[in-house]
Protein backbone atom coordinates (compact mmCIF):
# COMPACT_ATOMS: atom_id res chain seq x y z
CA UNK A 1 0.00 0.00 0.00
CA UNK A 2 2.89 2.33 0.86
CA UNK A 3 6.34 1.98 -0.67
CA UNK A 4 9.31 4.27 -0.27
CA UNK A 5 12.36 3.89 -2.51
CA UNK A 6 15.55 5.58 -1.32
CA UNK A 7 13.72 8.62 -0.09
CA UNK A 8 15.81 11.57 1.04
CA UNK A 9 14.33 14.84 2.26
CA UNK A 10 16.48 17.86 2.87
CA UNK A 11 15.05 21.09 4.21
CA UNK A 12 17.11 24.08 3.16
CA UNK A 13 20.04 24.73 5.42
CA UNK A 14 20.01 21.69 7.67
CA UNK A 15 21.08 18.05 7.68
CA UNK A 16 18.71 15.69 5.84
CA UNK A 17 15.46 15.02 7.72
CA UNK A 18 15.21 11.69 5.89
CA UNK A 19 18.18 9.86 4.45
CA UNK A 20 17.82 7.07 1.90
CA UNK A 21 14.70 5.57 3.45
CA UNK A 22 13.22 2.50 1.77
CA UNK A 23 10.29 0.62 3.20
CA UNK A 24 7.16 -1.28 2.30
CA UNK A 25 3.93 -1.28 4.25
CA UNK A 26 1.55 -3.89 2.82
CA UNK A 27 -2.18 -3.35 2.58
CA UNK A 28 -3.94 -3.80 5.93
CA UNK A 29 -0.82 -3.58 8.06
CA UNK A 30 -0.45 -1.62 11.29
CA UNK A 31 2.94 0.06 11.75
CA UNK A 32 4.49 2.13 14.50
CA UNK A 33 7.00 4.74 13.44
CA UNK A 34 9.26 5.46 16.38
CA UNK A 35 12.28 7.60 17.09
CA UNK A 36 13.26 10.51 19.25
CA UNK A 37 12.19 14.05 18.52
CA UNK A 38 13.74 15.28 15.28
CA UNK A 39 14.28 11.77 13.93
CA UNK A 40 12.14 12.47 10.87
CA UNK A 41 8.82 10.81 11.73
CA UNK A 42 6.67 13.82 10.83
CA UNK A 43 8.61 14.40 7.66
CA UNK A 44 8.13 10.79 6.58
CA UNK A 45 4.36 11.02 7.08
CA UNK A 46 4.25 14.38 5.28
CA UNK A 47 5.92 12.95 2.21
CA UNK A 48 3.31 10.19 2.14
CA UNK A 49 0.34 12.59 2.15
CA UNK A 50 2.15 14.94 -0.19
CA UNK A 51 2.54 17.86 2.21
CA UNK A 52 6.27 17.67 1.40
CA UNK A 53 8.00 16.45 -1.72
CA UNK A 54 11.04 14.23 -1.26
CA UNK A 55 14.34 15.68 -2.43
CA UNK A 56 15.30 12.29 -3.85
CA UNK A 57 13.59 8.95 -4.25
CA UNK A 58 10.09 7.77 -5.09
CA UNK A 59 6.97 7.12 -3.06
CA UNK A 60 4.09 4.89 -4.11
CA UNK A 61 0.79 5.19 -2.29
CA UNK A 62 -1.86 2.73 -3.41
CA UNK A 63 0.15 2.19 -6.57
CA UNK A 64 0.39 5.88 -7.43
CA UNK A 65 3.75 7.59 -7.71
CA UNK A 66 3.36 10.76 -5.68
CA UNK A 67 6.07 12.57 -7.63
CA UNK A 68 3.96 12.35 -10.78
CA UNK A 69 0.76 13.77 -9.28
CA UNK A 70 -0.48 17.25 -10.13
CA UNK A 71 -2.40 19.30 -7.57
CA UNK A 72 -5.76 17.83 -8.47
CA UNK A 73 -4.50 14.25 -8.30
CA UNK A 74 -2.89 14.98 -4.95
CA UNK A 75 -6.31 16.12 -3.74
CA UNK A 76 -7.81 12.85 -4.96
CA UNK A 77 -5.04 10.84 -3.28
CA UNK A 78 -5.67 12.61 0.01
CA UNK A 79 -9.26 11.41 -0.01
CA UNK A 80 -7.83 7.94 0.41
CA UNK A 81 -5.40 8.94 3.14
CA UNK A 82 -6.82 10.02 6.51
CA UNK A 83 -4.51 12.01 8.77
CA UNK A 84 -4.61 12.58 12.53
CA UNK A 85 -2.38 15.08 14.31
CA UNK A 86 -1.10 15.61 17.82
CA UNK A 87 -2.95 18.93 18.09
CA UNK A 88 -6.24 17.57 16.65
CA UNK A 89 -6.62 20.43 14.15
CA UNK A 90 -10.33 20.89 14.67
CA UNK A 91 -11.90 24.11 13.36
CA UNK A 92 -13.04 26.10 16.36
CA UNK A 93 -15.68 28.10 14.50
CA UNK A 94 -17.56 24.91 13.64
CA UNK A 95 -19.41 22.39 15.70
CA UNK A 96 -18.12 18.87 16.33
CA UNK A 97 -20.52 17.50 13.73
CA UNK A 98 -19.52 20.13 11.17
CA UNK A 99 -15.87 19.29 11.70
CA UNK A 100 -16.50 15.67 10.78
CA UNK A 101 -18.87 16.69 7.97
CA UNK A 102 -16.13 18.86 6.51
CA UNK A 103 -14.22 15.88 5.12
CA UNK A 104 -17.38 14.68 3.40
CA UNK A 105 -18.34 18.10 2.01
CA UNK A 106 -14.91 18.33 0.44
CA UNK A 107 -15.55 15.23 -1.65
CA UNK A 108 -18.99 16.47 -2.63
CA UNK A 109 -21.19 14.09 -0.64
CA UNK A 110 -24.89 14.90 -0.37
CA UNK A 111 -26.41 16.41 2.76
CA UNK A 112 -28.33 13.28 3.78
CA UNK A 113 -25.36 10.99 3.29
CA UNK A 114 -23.22 13.38 5.30
CA UNK A 115 -25.66 13.60 8.20
CA UNK A 116 -26.02 9.83 8.41
CA UNK A 117 -22.30 9.20 8.19
CA UNK A 118 -21.39 11.90 10.74
CA UNK A 119 -23.88 10.53 13.24
CA UNK A 120 -22.64 7.00 12.70
CA UNK A 121 -19.00 7.99 13.15
CA UNK A 122 -19.58 10.07 16.29
CA UNK A 123 -21.72 7.32 17.77
CA UNK A 124 -18.96 4.80 17.14
CA UNK A 125 -16.67 6.85 19.40
CA UNK A 126 -19.38 7.61 21.94
CA UNK A 127 -19.68 11.32 21.09
CA UNK A 128 -23.05 11.46 19.34
CA UNK A 129 -24.37 13.72 22.12
CA UNK A 130 -21.65 16.27 21.37
CA UNK A 131 -22.57 16.63 17.71
CA UNK A 132 -23.61 20.29 18.13
CA UNK A 133 -20.96 21.18 20.69
CA UNK A 134 -18.12 23.65 20.20
CA UNK A 135 -15.00 21.45 19.90
CA UNK A 136 -13.15 23.69 22.36
CA UNK A 137 -15.49 22.57 25.13
CA UNK A 138 -14.37 18.95 24.69
CA UNK A 139 -11.53 17.25 26.54
CA UNK A 140 -8.34 16.45 24.65
CA UNK A 141 -9.26 12.79 24.35
CA UNK A 142 -12.71 13.68 23.02
CA UNK A 143 -11.26 16.14 20.50
CA UNK A 144 -8.88 13.50 19.22
CA UNK A 145 -11.75 11.05 18.83
CA UNK A 146 -13.54 13.65 16.70
CA UNK A 147 -10.36 14.08 14.66
CA UNK A 148 -10.18 10.31 14.11
CA UNK A 149 -13.81 10.37 12.95
CA UNK A 150 -12.95 13.07 10.43
CA UNK A 151 -9.92 11.12 9.20
CA UNK A 152 -12.04 8.00 8.72
CA UNK A 153 -15.04 9.76 7.19
CA UNK A 154 -14.19 8.91 3.59
CA UNK A 155 -13.29 5.26 4.23
CA UNK A 156 -9.59 5.93 3.60
CA UNK A 157 -7.33 3.10 2.53
CA UNK A 158 -4.55 4.54 4.64
CA UNK A 159 -4.67 6.22 8.03
CA UNK A 160 -1.65 8.23 9.15
CA UNK A 161 -1.38 9.46 12.73
CA UNK A 162 1.38 11.81 13.90
CA UNK A 163 1.82 11.54 17.68
CA UNK A 164 -1.95 11.14 18.08
CA UNK A 165 -1.60 10.59 21.81
CA UNK A 166 1.08 13.20 22.42
CA UNK A 167 -1.28 15.54 24.27
CA UNK A 168 -3.24 12.85 26.13
CA UNK A 169 -2.88 10.99 29.41
CA UNK A 170 -2.21 7.26 29.20
CA UNK A 171 -5.82 6.16 29.62
CA UNK A 172 -7.05 8.46 26.79
CA UNK A 173 -4.05 7.35 24.74
CA UNK A 174 -5.13 3.74 24.93
CA UNK A 175 -8.66 4.71 23.85
CA UNK A 176 -7.32 6.47 20.76
CA UNK A 177 -4.99 3.59 19.93
CA UNK A 178 -7.92 1.23 20.14
CA UNK A 179 -9.85 3.35 17.64
CA UNK A 180 -6.89 3.17 15.27
CA UNK A 181 -6.77 -0.58 15.74
CA UNK A 182 -10.44 -0.93 15.00
CA UNK A 183 -9.92 0.98 11.76
CA UNK A 184 -7.05 -1.37 10.97
CA UNK A 185 -9.23 -4.37 11.76
CA UNK A 186 -11.67 -3.11 9.10
CA UNK A 187 -8.87 -3.18 6.55
CA UNK A 188 -7.31 0.27 6.71
CA UNK A 189 -3.53 0.41 6.53
CA UNK A 190 -2.40 2.37 9.60
CA UNK A 191 0.86 4.15 10.32
CA UNK A 192 1.34 5.75 13.72
CA UNK A 193 4.30 7.97 14.57
CA UNK A 194 4.98 8.06 18.29
CA UNK A 195 7.77 8.19 20.79
CA UNK A 196 5.59 6.64 23.50
CA UNK A 197 7.44 3.33 24.00
CA UNK A 198 4.89 2.17 26.55
CA UNK A 199 2.15 2.24 23.93
CA UNK A 200 4.33 0.54 21.36
CA UNK A 201 5.07 -2.32 23.73
CA UNK A 202 1.47 -2.62 24.79
CA UNK A 203 0.15 -2.99 21.24
CA UNK A 204 3.02 -5.07 19.86
CA UNK A 205 2.98 -4.38 16.13
CA UNK A 206 5.56 -3.80 13.45
CA UNK A 207 7.95 -1.06 14.53
CA UNK A 208 10.02 1.08 12.16
CA UNK A 209 12.60 2.98 14.16
CA UNK A 210 14.10 6.18 12.78
CA UNK A 211 17.21 7.92 13.96
CA UNK A 212 18.43 11.14 12.40
CA UNK A 213 16.54 10.42 9.23
CA UNK A 214 17.60 6.78 8.79
CA UNK A 215 15.69 3.59 9.37
CA UNK A 216 17.89 1.86 11.92
CA UNK A 217 15.50 -0.90 12.93
CA UNK A 218 12.48 -2.53 11.28
CA UNK A 219 10.96 -5.11 13.56
CA UNK A 220 8.22 -7.07 11.80
CA UNK A 221 8.00 -9.86 14.37
CA UNK A 222 5.56 -8.41 16.92
CA UNK A 223 2.80 -8.25 14.35
CA UNK A 224 3.37 -11.81 13.27
CA UNK A 225 2.91 -13.13 16.79
CA UNK A 226 0.07 -10.89 17.90
CA UNK A 227 -2.57 -13.58 17.81
CA UNK A 228 -5.94 -12.13 18.63
CA UNK A 229 -5.91 -9.17 16.24
CA UNK A 230 -4.50 -11.01 13.26
CA UNK A 231 -6.24 -11.25 9.92
CA UNK A 232 -7.33 -7.66 9.28
CA UNK A 233 -7.92 -8.49 5.62
CA UNK A 234 -10.73 -10.90 6.40
CA UNK A 235 -13.47 -8.37 7.16
CA UNK A 236 -13.10 -5.50 4.74
CA UNK A 237 -14.11 -1.94 5.48
CA UNK A 238 -17.32 -1.62 3.48
CA UNK A 239 -18.94 -4.86 4.62
CA UNK A 240 -18.11 -4.37 8.26
CA UNK A 241 -19.34 -0.82 8.46
CA UNK A 242 -22.46 -1.09 6.42
CA UNK A 243 -23.55 -3.81 8.79
CA UNK A 244 -23.08 -1.51 11.76
CA UNK A 245 -24.69 1.39 9.95
CA UNK A 246 -27.77 -0.66 9.18
CA UNK A 247 -28.00 -1.91 12.75
CA UNK A 248 -27.86 1.66 14.03
CA UNK A 249 -30.41 3.07 11.60
CA UNK B 1 -26.72 23.39 -8.55
CA UNK B 2 -26.58 22.08 -4.99
CA UNK B 3 -22.84 22.68 -5.26
CA UNK B 4 -23.45 26.34 -6.00
CA UNK B 5 -25.88 26.60 -3.09
CA UNK B 6 -23.24 25.02 -0.88
CA UNK B 7 -20.54 27.48 -2.00
CA UNK B 8 -22.83 30.48 -1.64
CA UNK B 9 -23.73 29.27 1.83
CA UNK B 10 -20.06 29.02 2.74
CA UNK B 11 -19.43 32.49 1.30
CA UNK B 12 -22.31 34.04 3.24
CA UNK B 13 -21.17 32.30 6.40
CA UNK B 14 -17.69 33.73 5.88
CA UNK B 15 -19.13 37.20 5.31
CA UNK B 16 -21.14 36.98 8.51
CA UNK B 17 -18.03 36.03 10.44
CA UNK B 18 -16.33 39.25 9.34
CA UNK B 19 -19.39 41.44 9.04
CA UNK B 20 -17.73 44.79 9.58
CA UNK B 21 -15.02 44.58 6.93
CA UNK B 22 -17.57 43.13 4.52
CA UNK B 23 -19.87 46.09 5.07
CA UNK B 24 -16.92 48.40 4.49
CA UNK B 25 -16.05 46.61 1.25
CA UNK B 26 -19.65 46.73 0.02
CA UNK B 27 -19.93 50.43 0.82
CA UNK B 28 -16.63 51.22 -0.86
CA UNK B 29 -17.82 49.38 -3.93
CA UNK B 30 -21.17 51.19 -3.73
CA UNK B 31 -19.60 54.64 -3.47
CA UNK B 32 -17.12 53.98 -6.26
CA UNK B 33 -19.76 52.62 -8.62
CA UNK B 34 -22.18 55.41 -7.70
CA UNK B 35 -19.67 58.15 -8.47
CA UNK B 36 -18.57 56.50 -11.68
CA UNK B 37 -22.09 55.74 -12.87
CA UNK B 38 -23.38 59.23 -12.18
CA UNK B 39 -20.41 60.70 -13.96
CA UNK B 40 -20.61 58.33 -16.92
CA UNK B 41 -24.33 58.96 -17.06
CA UNK B 42 -23.82 62.72 -17.10
CA UNK B 43 -21.18 62.55 -19.84
CA UNK B 44 -23.37 60.22 -21.86
CA UNK B 45 -26.33 62.53 -21.51
CA UNK B 46 -24.32 65.56 -22.53
CA UNK B 47 -23.00 63.71 -25.52
CA UNK B 48 -26.44 62.66 -26.67
CA UNK B 49 -27.76 66.16 -26.04
CA UNK B 50 -24.99 67.52 -28.20
CA UNK B 51 -25.78 64.97 -30.89
CA UNK B 52 -29.40 66.06 -30.75
CA UNK B 53 -28.39 69.68 -31.11
CA UNK B 54 -26.10 68.68 -33.94
CA UNK B 55 -29.25 67.70 -35.83
CA UNK B 56 -30.50 71.18 -35.21
CA UNK B 57 -27.46 73.16 -36.24
CA UNK B 58 -28.32 75.88 -38.70
CA UNK B 59 -25.89 77.56 -41.00
CA UNK B 60 -27.29 81.01 -41.60
CA UNK B 61 -26.15 82.71 -44.80
CA UNK B 62 -27.03 86.40 -44.69
CA UNK B 63 -27.83 88.14 -47.91
CA UNK B 64 -27.07 91.54 -49.24
CA UNK B 65 -30.17 93.78 -49.23
CA UNK B 66 -29.61 94.30 -52.98
CA UNK B 67 -29.56 90.60 -53.79
CA UNK B 68 -31.97 89.77 -56.60
CA UNK B 69 -34.36 86.85 -56.67
CA UNK B 70 -32.05 85.31 -59.21
CA UNK B 71 -29.10 85.69 -56.84
CA UNK B 72 -31.11 84.03 -54.10
CA UNK B 73 -31.99 81.18 -56.43
CA UNK B 74 -28.34 80.63 -57.36
CA UNK B 75 -27.21 80.77 -53.74
CA UNK B 76 -29.82 78.24 -52.72
CA UNK B 77 -28.81 75.87 -55.50
CA UNK B 78 -25.07 76.18 -54.79
CA UNK B 79 -25.48 75.73 -51.07
CA UNK B 80 -27.87 72.80 -51.39
CA UNK B 81 -25.36 71.09 -53.67
CA UNK B 82 -22.49 71.72 -51.24
CA UNK B 83 -24.47 70.65 -48.17
CA UNK B 84 -25.34 67.28 -49.67
CA UNK B 85 -28.40 65.27 -50.48
CA UNK B 86 -30.39 65.24 -47.31
CA UNK B 87 -29.91 68.89 -46.55
CA UNK B 88 -32.72 71.39 -46.32
CA UNK B 89 -32.26 74.90 -47.58
CA UNK B 90 -34.74 77.60 -46.79
CA UNK B 91 -34.97 81.24 -47.78
CA UNK B 92 -35.99 83.61 -45.00
CA UNK B 93 -37.14 86.95 -46.30
CA UNK B 94 -36.58 90.08 -44.23
CA UNK B 95 -40.20 90.36 -43.10
CA UNK B 96 -40.20 86.75 -42.06
CA UNK B 97 -37.00 87.22 -40.06
CA UNK B 98 -38.57 90.09 -38.18
CA UNK B 99 -41.71 88.06 -37.55
CA UNK B 100 -39.66 85.24 -36.06
CA UNK B 101 -37.77 87.61 -33.84
CA UNK B 102 -41.03 89.06 -32.65
CA UNK B 103 -42.34 85.58 -31.85
CA UNK B 104 -39.26 84.51 -29.97
CA UNK B 105 -39.29 87.69 -27.90
CA UNK B 106 -42.83 86.98 -26.83
CA UNK B 107 -43.89 89.47 -24.17
CA UNK B 108 -40.82 91.57 -24.82
CA UNK B 109 -41.80 92.11 -28.42
CA UNK B 110 -42.74 95.65 -27.49
CA UNK B 111 -39.16 96.80 -27.87
CA UNK B 112 -39.48 96.27 -31.61
CA UNK B 113 -42.27 98.87 -31.82
CA UNK B 114 -39.74 101.70 -31.77
CA UNK B 115 -38.11 100.60 -35.02
CA UNK B 116 -38.99 102.66 -38.08
CA UNK B 117 -37.53 100.12 -40.51
CA UNK B 118 -36.69 96.42 -40.48
CA UNK B 119 -33.01 96.06 -39.44
CA UNK B 120 -32.78 92.35 -40.22
CA UNK B 121 -31.18 90.98 -43.39
CA UNK B 122 -32.71 88.25 -45.48
CA UNK B 123 -30.99 84.90 -45.17
CA UNK B 124 -30.70 81.35 -46.46
CA UNK B 125 -30.74 78.69 -43.70
CA UNK B 126 -29.13 75.29 -44.20
CA UNK B 127 -29.99 72.29 -42.06
CA UNK B 128 -28.97 68.59 -42.20
CA UNK B 129 -26.55 67.23 -44.79
CA UNK B 130 -22.92 67.97 -44.01
CA UNK B 131 -23.90 70.30 -41.17
CA UNK B 132 -24.19 67.18 -39.01
CA UNK B 133 -20.62 66.20 -39.70
CA UNK B 134 -18.91 68.42 -37.18
CA UNK B 135 -17.13 71.77 -36.94
CA UNK B 136 -14.87 71.27 -39.94
CA UNK B 137 -17.68 70.56 -42.39
CA UNK B 138 -19.55 73.58 -41.07
CA UNK B 139 -16.51 75.75 -41.56
CA UNK B 140 -16.10 74.58 -45.16
CA UNK B 141 -19.73 75.15 -45.96
CA UNK B 142 -19.62 78.65 -44.46
CA UNK B 143 -16.48 79.58 -46.38
CA UNK B 144 -17.96 78.35 -49.63
CA UNK B 145 -21.10 80.38 -49.08
CA UNK B 146 -19.09 83.54 -48.38
CA UNK B 147 -17.57 83.33 -51.86
CA UNK B 148 -20.96 83.55 -53.54
CA UNK B 149 -22.14 86.90 -54.89
CA UNK B 150 -24.89 88.47 -52.81
CA UNK B 151 -23.73 86.90 -49.56
CA UNK B 152 -22.54 89.17 -46.76
CA UNK B 153 -21.93 86.73 -43.96
CA UNK B 154 -22.25 83.06 -43.01
CA UNK B 155 -22.66 82.03 -39.42
CA UNK B 156 -23.10 78.78 -37.55
CA UNK B 157 -22.08 79.56 -33.96
CA UNK B 158 -18.85 77.69 -34.55
CA UNK B 159 -17.14 78.69 -31.33
CA UNK B 160 -19.96 77.59 -29.15
CA UNK B 161 -20.13 74.15 -30.77
CA UNK B 162 -16.45 73.38 -30.79
CA UNK B 163 -15.93 74.72 -27.30
CA UNK B 164 -18.66 72.49 -25.92
CA UNK B 165 -17.27 69.47 -27.75
CA UNK B 166 -13.80 70.15 -26.43
CA UNK B 167 -15.14 70.54 -22.94
CA UNK B 168 -16.96 67.22 -23.10
CA UNK B 169 -13.91 65.43 -24.48
CA UNK B 170 -11.70 66.88 -21.76
CA UNK B 171 -14.29 66.13 -19.11
CA UNK B 172 -14.73 62.54 -20.13
CA UNK B 173 -10.97 61.96 -20.32
CA UNK B 174 -10.48 63.33 -16.82
CA UNK B 175 -13.53 61.38 -15.74
CA UNK B 176 -12.29 58.09 -17.13
CA UNK B 177 -8.99 58.60 -15.36
CA UNK B 178 -10.52 59.49 -12.00
CA UNK B 179 -13.26 56.89 -12.41
CA UNK B 180 -10.67 54.25 -13.23
CA UNK B 181 -8.73 55.10 -10.09
CA UNK B 182 -11.87 54.99 -7.97
CA UNK B 183 -12.83 51.59 -9.40
CA UNK B 184 -9.30 50.32 -8.85
CA UNK B 185 -9.54 51.40 -5.22
CA UNK B 186 -12.80 49.48 -4.90
CA UNK B 187 -11.27 46.35 -6.43
CA UNK B 188 -8.30 46.62 -4.07
CA UNK B 189 -10.67 46.97 -1.11
CA UNK B 190 -12.51 43.80 -2.08
CA UNK B 191 -9.20 42.09 -2.69
CA UNK B 192 -7.99 43.03 0.80
CA UNK B 193 -11.21 41.86 2.39
CA UNK B 194 -10.82 38.51 0.70
CA UNK B 195 -7.19 38.33 1.74
CA UNK B 196 -8.20 38.92 5.36
CA UNK B 197 -10.84 36.22 5.00
CA UNK B 198 -8.22 33.85 3.60
CA UNK B 199 -5.91 34.54 6.53
CA UNK B 200 -8.73 34.24 9.04
CA UNK B 201 -9.63 30.84 7.61
CA UNK B 202 -6.11 29.61 7.04
CA UNK B 203 -6.57 26.63 9.33
CA UNK B 204 -9.82 25.75 7.67
CA UNK B 205 -8.18 25.88 4.25
CA UNK B 206 -5.30 23.73 5.44
CA UNK B 207 -7.70 21.12 6.76
CA UNK B 208 -9.79 21.25 3.60
CA UNK B 209 -6.70 20.47 1.59
CA UNK B 210 -5.71 17.64 3.92
CA UNK B 211 -9.18 16.19 3.44
CA UNK B 212 -8.61 16.21 -0.32
CA UNK B 213 -10.28 19.44 -1.43
CA UNK B 214 -9.31 20.52 -4.93
CA UNK B 215 -8.01 24.05 -5.50
CA UNK B 216 -11.22 25.12 -7.16
CA UNK B 217 -13.24 23.79 -4.24
CA UNK B 218 -11.14 25.87 -1.84
CA UNK B 219 -11.32 28.95 -4.06
CA UNK B 220 -14.97 28.98 -5.02
CA UNK B 221 -16.44 30.36 -1.77
CA UNK B 222 -13.91 33.20 -1.69
CA UNK B 223 -14.53 34.13 -5.32
CA UNK B 224 -18.26 34.06 -4.66
CA UNK B 225 -17.73 36.21 -1.59
CA UNK B 226 -16.02 38.84 -3.77
CA UNK B 227 -18.78 38.53 -6.34
CA UNK B 228 -21.43 39.04 -3.67
CA UNK B 229 -19.64 42.11 -2.32
CA UNK B 230 -19.51 43.58 -5.82
CA UNK B 231 -23.14 42.74 -6.53
CA UNK B 232 -24.37 44.21 -3.24
CA UNK B 233 -22.26 47.34 -3.71
CA UNK B 234 -23.55 47.73 -7.26
CA UNK B 235 -27.14 47.29 -6.11
CA UNK B 236 -26.74 50.06 -3.55
CA UNK B 237 -25.11 52.23 -6.24
CA UNK B 238 -27.90 51.44 -8.70
CA UNK B 239 -30.65 52.40 -6.26
CA UNK B 240 -28.85 55.61 -5.29
CA UNK B 241 -28.26 56.52 -8.94
CA UNK B 242 -31.89 55.85 -9.82
CA UNK B 243 -33.01 58.02 -6.93
CA UNK B 244 -30.61 60.77 -7.91
CA UNK B 245 -31.71 60.77 -11.55
CA UNK B 246 -35.36 60.67 -10.59
CA UNK B 247 -34.88 63.70 -8.37
CA UNK B 248 -32.58 65.61 -10.71
CA UNK B 249 -33.97 64.86 -14.15
CA UNK B 250 -37.01 67.16 -14.03
CA UNK B 251 -34.81 69.99 -12.79
CA UNK B 252 -32.16 69.40 -15.42
CA UNK B 253 -34.75 69.29 -18.17
CA UNK B 254 -36.43 72.42 -16.85
CA UNK B 255 -33.08 74.20 -16.60
CA UNK B 256 -32.08 73.26 -20.14
CA UNK B 257 -35.49 74.12 -21.51
CA UNK B 258 -35.23 77.57 -19.94
CA UNK B 259 -31.64 78.10 -21.02
CA UNK B 260 -32.10 77.15 -24.67
CA UNK B 261 -35.66 78.28 -25.12
CA UNK B 262 -36.62 74.88 -26.52
CA UNK B 263 -38.11 71.71 -25.15
CA UNK B 264 -35.25 69.41 -23.98
CA UNK B 265 -35.77 65.79 -22.95
CA UNK B 266 -32.89 64.06 -21.25
CA UNK B 267 -34.10 60.69 -19.92
CA UNK B 268 -32.26 58.15 -17.74
CA UNK B 269 -28.78 56.99 -18.76
CA UNK B 270 -30.18 53.47 -19.21
CA UNK B 271 -27.02 51.94 -20.64
CA UNK B 272 -24.94 52.87 -17.62
CA UNK B 273 -27.57 51.73 -15.15
CA UNK B 274 -28.05 48.37 -16.85
CA UNK B 275 -24.31 47.69 -16.75
CA UNK B 276 -23.96 48.60 -13.10
CA UNK B 277 -24.83 45.31 -11.38
CA UNK B 278 -23.05 42.90 -13.74
CA UNK B 279 -20.10 45.28 -13.74
CA UNK B 280 -20.02 45.35 -9.96
CA UNK B 281 -20.19 41.56 -9.76
CA UNK B 282 -17.27 41.25 -12.19
CA UNK B 283 -15.19 43.80 -10.30
CA UNK B 284 -15.81 41.98 -7.02
CA UNK B 285 -14.89 38.69 -8.64
CA UNK B 286 -11.72 40.24 -10.05
CA UNK B 287 -10.76 41.63 -6.64
CA UNK B 288 -11.26 38.23 -5.03
CA UNK B 289 -9.35 36.48 -7.81
CA UNK B 290 -6.38 38.78 -7.18
CA UNK B 291 -6.06 37.55 -3.60
CA UNK B 292 -7.17 33.97 -4.06
CA UNK B 293 -4.80 33.34 -6.93
CA UNK B 294 -1.82 34.54 -4.98
CA UNK B 295 -2.75 32.95 -1.67
CA UNK B 296 -3.32 29.43 -2.92
CA UNK B 297 -0.13 29.08 -4.95
CA UNK B 298 1.60 27.14 -2.21
N1 LIG C 1 9.68 22.75 7.70
C1 LIG C 1 10.94 22.46 8.09
N2 LIG C 1 11.96 23.26 7.73
C2 LIG C 1 13.23 22.99 8.10
N3 LIG C 1 13.56 21.94 8.84
C3 LIG C 1 12.59 21.08 9.24
C4 LIG C 1 11.23 21.33 8.90
N4 LIG C 1 10.48 20.33 9.42
C5 LIG C 1 11.35 19.51 10.07
N5 LIG C 1 12.61 19.97 9.97
C6 LIG C 1 13.80 19.33 10.50
O1 LIG C 1 13.82 18.01 10.02
C7 LIG C 1 14.21 17.13 11.03
C8 LIG C 1 13.15 16.06 11.24
O2 LIG C 1 12.00 16.68 11.78
P1 LIG C 1 10.63 15.91 12.01
O3 LIG C 1 10.30 15.17 10.78
O4 LIG C 1 9.64 16.90 12.49
O5 LIG C 1 11.00 14.90 13.16
P2 LIG C 1 10.05 14.20 14.23
O6 LIG C 1 8.66 14.29 13.77
O7 LIG C 1 10.57 12.81 14.30
O8 LIG C 1 10.26 14.92 15.52
C9 LIG C 1 14.49 17.95 12.28
O9 LIG C 1 15.87 18.21 12.32
C10 LIG C 1 13.74 19.22 12.01
O10 LIG C 1 14.39 20.31 12.61
MG1 LIG D 1 7.03 15.12 14.70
Amino acid sequence: MIRLFNVTKEYPGSRPALLDVSLHVPKGQFVFLTGSSGAGKTTLLKTIFCAERPTKGQILVGGRNTARLDRNRIALLRREVGVVFQDFKLISSRTVGENVAFALEVVGAGRRTINKRVYFLLKSVGLEDKISADPRTLSGGEQQRVAVCRALANHPKVLLADEPTGNLDSERSVEIMELLHEANARGTTVMVATHDTELVERFRRRVIHLDRGRVIEDDESPAIFSGEEAGPHSDGDPGGEEGEEAAEA
Amino acid sequence: MSRLVYFVGRALRGMRQALFINVVAVLTMAIALFVVSVFAGAVGQMQSLLDAWGQDIVVAIYLDDDASAEDVHRIKKAVAFAAGEDSRVEHIARDEALERLRNSLGEDAGILEGLDRNPLPASVEVRGGVTKEGPEALQNLAELAMELPGVTEADYGREWVSRLEGLITLGSMAGFLVGGLILLAAVVTVSNTIRLALFARKDEIEIMKLCGATDSFVRAPFLIEGGIQGTLGATVALLSSLLLWLLLLPRIEQGLTDAFAMQVEVGMPAGVLVLLVPGGALLGLAGAALSVGRFLRV
